[in-house]
């Protein structure tokens, strides 16, 4: 009976200590303001269509919206969109349309260089949208771009995702980023891309390019294509260098350095002048 | 599929059902076990038999299954609390809402191929308005913490972004006061690849996982971004102040408002018997009485009033002397008046653009103010084009790296800016 007492007095006090170890880290991560364990629902190892159906579930602003897409790739690639559970004649990238927030897509890219008569079947899934100026929307697609590499490593039996995502401009890597290039990084295949990007900014396209086709070209591609959602054809929009040669853009000439460029403070009737004209 | 909660309670009760009933156990054992089976059926368990336990099972599970299959929208948390784990969705900073009218980037259906507004309503509807300060590149304004100047006219807080001119006021004040924020849409993108084997590729392109995609177990809404920063246009009218000169020049308080001392009513008590007081009129008689009480009233209630007497008589005493009317103070406070804004070229741009910036300033004030510098703090998507700085006045230009990568550009302005005096600077940036 003794005996029996001092286990229920072990017990309690065991009891008591781990609870006051669990108010204590408790207390510590209130006290510092973070989390203390993060969990990411989703992961970029997931199948297509699971993070867009989240973020449909979770009525995330922008679901059903269209959001501007460019496909890009090396010189010459060929890329054929679907509509009506068939695709279409291929177009030369970059092709830009206008997708929905929360859908998957799939397109055929051919003409690959190097590779004549290799075809993939690459997805896009759209999982956020940008906030761009009205009327500008077109103006600032989401670059999905099909580099040799990735495209080589389907071809080779390879699963390559590529998590999009839109950097933070106030914790921006200063590196300059030429027109049609990426800056690209990569993780293991036990991480988790799509929690990388979001570290690193907001997600808004995660790209898959397998090795998977279709067991039949012409029967029912129906849910191959993923329901084939609507898009939108859009202009291709030129980039500074076309406007300013077409003149439909002012050019800036930068300033050279000078003793004294102006005469008196610029005024309306004394605007500024570039020393150069 | 495990076996559910609900079929676990029934197979407890079968099982203590078949304990309590066998003969031969002592009276007591028999009364406790059918005790927990009474309660067991009273509590909606009994209802059930052994025989209808497998269609029971497999109705709760084809239920659940049915439910599960069907996305919820919002759920309990999926671990329940039994540990700390916080379940993050991605992307979960929502935008900030802005008043502007409604963008519409829309399909109007009939193949046009360009995203101009409906007129008519179409499908699906417009997007809402609203911004993202992740998009834009800012320059301008002092972000927290505020930029300080020390004694030696070094300055500290000056951050990415931050635009500030400091000077020096007549009065030895040291003023600070930041430009207005100018955002420019250039949104950059980047990417996080991944490359996995063959095996991995076949399980990660299920097509059956998309027909039942796993539904997030919750997603808190209410998280708001905290430090998501409006990307409001410039208004350079909220940043002019007034012209000082109508603010500082307060007309003195008139004399005639002064209440007289006391002294000067105690001094009318003797004419207070004369009709010139009592009935408010004077008569001739009267005038020499009155000049004899005034003159009196004055030598004897009046202490700072001095009677003179020479040789035998008195001597004229100015008692009248006019005084000043109105007393006008003029001063001149210590102000901080400079007036600084700041414009760009460009509202949106891409990455290889050049942006040109202009920061305008102006004394506001009417005293002069000296040893003004003004501090830009590029962002780190903004590169400074060499050589491309023009000022208006006479200046001393440096450039130096900042912590993120940028440059933090410094015109020290040589001459006091006078009243009513000012100046521009401009610059050009590449967006990275």
């Amino acid at each position: 009976m003794i005996r029996c007492r001092q286990f229920v007095v072990l017990g309690i006090a065991c009891v008591l200590s781990a609870s006051s170890v669990l108010k204590c880290e408790r207390g510590w991560a209130q006290t510092a303001g973070l989390p203390g364990k993060v969990h990411y629902l989703l992961d970029s190892r997931q199948a297509p269509g699971v993070v867009a159906g989240a973020q449909v579930a979770r009525r995330a602003p922008g679901v059903g919206t269209f959001q501007a897409l460019s496909i890009s790739g090396p010189t010459g690639l060929k890329v054929a969109l679907a509509r009506d559970g068939q695709f279409l004649p291929p177009l030369e990238a970059p092709v830009t349309t206008g997708m929905l927030v929360g859908a998957v897509y799939r397109f055929r890219v051919t003409n690959i260089p190097l590779r004549p008569g290799a075809e993939l079947y690459p997805t896009v899934e759209v999982i956020d949208r940008l906030y761009a100026p009205a009327g500008r929307e077109h103006r600032f697609p989401i670059p999905v771009v099909l580099t040799e590499e990735d495209l080589r490593s389907a071809l080779a039996g390879a699963l390559v995702t590529r998590v999009i995502y839109l950097e933070d401009s106030e914790v921006a890597e200063p590196l300059a980023q030429l027109p049609g290039q990426q800056r690209t990084t990569d993780v293991g295949p036990a991480d988790n891309a799509l929690q990388t990007a979001d570290q690193l900014g907001r997600p808004v396209a995660i790209m898959r390019i397998g090795s998977r086709v279709p067991a039949n070209l012409t029967g029912d591609l129906t849910a191959f294509l993923y329901g084939s959602p609507p898009w939108v054809p859009l202009k291709p929009v030129p980039d500074q260098k076309q406007m300013v040669d077409s003149g439909q853009w002012a050019e800036i000439v930068p300033a050279e350095q000078v003793e004294q460029p102006f005469p008196q403070t610029p005024t309306q009737n004394y605007p500024r002048v570039p020393m150069s004209q | 599929m495990p076996q559910s909660t609900p079929a676990a309670s029934p197979s407890l009760f079968a099982f203590l059902s078949s304990r309590a009933c066998r003969p031969g156990q002592p009276l007591r054992r028999l009364l406790s076990w059918c005790s927990v089976s009474a309660s067991l059926a009273l509590s909606g368990c009994g209802t059930l038999n052994t025989q209808t336990l497998p269609f029971r099972s497999s109705l709760n599970s084809t239920a659940a299954t049915e439910k599960r299959a069907d996305p919820p929208l919002r759920q309990p948390a999926v671990a329940q609390a039994n540990d700390q784990t916080a379940v993050v969705p991605v992307g979960y900073e929502e935008p900030v809402s802005y008043e502007e009218p409604a963008g519409a980037f829309v399909d109007c259906g009939d193949g046009a191929l360009d995203c101009q507004p409906c007129a008519t309503p179409c499908d699906p509807v417009p997007a809402p308005a609203m911004r993202n300060a992740q998009e834009y590149i800012f320059d301008g304004g002092d972000q927290q913490p505020t930029v300080v100047i020390r004694k030696d006219w070094s300055q500290v807080g000056v951050d990415p972004t931050d635009t500030v001119v400091y000077y020096e006021t007549l009065g030895g004040q040291v003023c600070v006061q930041p430009t207005n924020r100018v955002p420019i849409y250039a949104p950059r993108f980047g990417a996080v690849r991944q490359v996995t084997g063959a095996f991995l590729a076949a399980r990660a392109v299920g097509a059956e996982r998309i027909l039942v995609p796993v539904s997030p177990g919750r997603f808190d809404d209410t998280d708001l971004a905290g430090t998501v920063k409006q990307p409001l246009a410039p208004h350079g009218e909220q940043q002019i102040n007034l012209i000082d000169a109508f603010q500082e020049n307060a007309v003195g308080t008139p004399i005639a408002q002064i209440v007289p001392p006391l002294r000067m009513s105690e001094a009318l008590v003797p004419l207070e018997g004369s009709d010139s007081i009592g009935l408010g009129g004077i008569t001739d008689d009267e005038i020499a009485v009155l000049g004899r009480v005034l003159q009196n009233a004055r030598t004897w209630f009046v202490p700072e009033s001095l009677g003179v007497m020479i040789s035998g008589q008195q001597a004229t005493m100015v008692v009248d002397s006019k005084r000043a009317q109105d007393i006008f103070v003029y001063e001149m406070p210590d102000k901080c008046a400079m007036r600084i804004c700041k414009t760009a070229s460009h509202t949106i741009a891409n990455p290889g653009d050049v942006v040109s910036f202009t920061i305008r300033f102006d004394n506001a004030g009417v005293k002069p103010l000296g040893n003004a510098v003004i501090v830009d703090s590029l962002s780190p998507r903004l590169d400074y084009i060499e050589g491309s700085q023009q000022s208006s006045v006479d200046v001393r230009f440096s450039a130096e790296p900042n912590e993120v990568g940028s440059q933090v550009l410094t015109w020290e302005i040589v001459d006091p800016i006078g009243k009513n005096e000012g100046g521009a600077i401009s610059f050009d940036c590449r967006v990275r």
